[in-house]
């Protein structure tokens, strides 16, 4: 990493195709480099006839930019993220990770109840623990005649 | 994030070791940051927390490992698998006119964060004139 001069004042060309490169990333969000941007987070689901867990690694969030939702058999993980601003005469070498705003819904073996959901944020990684709803659990149908 | 990348040896002309761990190593995604003060890392390492990682400098190579736990929950069965956890490791060759000696980490929510500054006398300096 050697760093080029950034005397003040000169045009620098190798900045002009940093800011240009920035502003693709930018435009390209979450969705580059997944195959779409629904795959984006990636998620592990675990579950057994009660209960739902679901992990994905989401780091460098703030809670407030993380949104989580739950409805019937559906969980929607959205949030965003941005990149550290810059400020004159400073450059961006390179960027791989993503920034903008990632919104995945997954299905779930089935219908869980939102209130007694949990979610964890923890060292960049989200768990969510749900637990089936009553509608949702298999009823036995009586059989007459 | 979970796409990662398997540990090439692109950052460092000296092949960086790689570390016998049992399971996937991976390369975590980086922002390289260029300010005049100095370089700052950024590097996406889920899972990861402040005991876990390591920051090693050694003849001009910075390099970063990062351990996760277990990706696991017991008594459950596995329904989807779109990610793998494994180690994380990466190096970095420190140019010259950086003071390695000098780098300061943080890590937070999965966000490995390294500044190394620049060495004094490379800094640019304000000329007074007299």
């Amino acid at each position: 990493m050697v760093l080029r001069g950034w005397s003040l004042g000169d045009w620098d060309p190798w900045r002009e195709l940093d800011r240009v490169h920035r502003g693709m990333h930018r435009m390209l969000d979450w969705g580059w480099p997944f195959r779409t941007a629904a795959d984006f987070p990636a998620v592990n689901v675990w579950s057994d006839a009660e209960r739902v867990v679901l992990t994905t690694e989401v780091p460098g969030l703030k809670a407030e930019d993380l949104d989580v939702s739950v409805q019937n058999d559906v969980v929607t993980i959205a949030g965003h993220r941005e990149a550290e601003k810059l400020a004159e005469g400073e450059a961006l070498r390179r960027q791989e990770r993503p920034e903008g705003s990632f919104a995945r819904t997954v299905l779930l073996p089935f219908g869980v109840k939102s209130d007694t959901a949990e979610a964890a944020y923890r060292d960049g990684v989200l768990r969510l623990t749900l637990h089936r709803s009553e509608e949702s659990k298999p009823r036995k149908i009586a059989i007459s005649g | 994030m979970s796409e990662k990348v398997q540990v090439t040896r692109e950052d460092s002309k000296t092949p960086s070791a790689e570390p016998a761990a049992s399971g996937p190593v991976f390369s975590p995604r980086v922002d390289i940051i260029e300010r005049p003060e100095g370089m700052v890392i950024l590097a996406d390492m889920p899972g990861v927390s402040k005991d876990t990682v390591s920051v090693v400098l050694e003849k001009g190579v910075l390099t970063i490992d990062g351990d996760v736990p277990e990706n696991a929950e017991a008594g459950l069965t596995l329904q989807v698998q779109e990610y793998e956890v494994g180690h994380f490791h990466r190096a970095f060759e420190v140019g010259e006119s950086l003071d390695p000696g000098g780098v300061e980490a943080t890590m937070r929510d999965g966000v490995l964060r390294l500044a190394i500054p620049t060495r004094e006398d490379v800094r640019p300096r304000r000329i007074e004139i007299k």
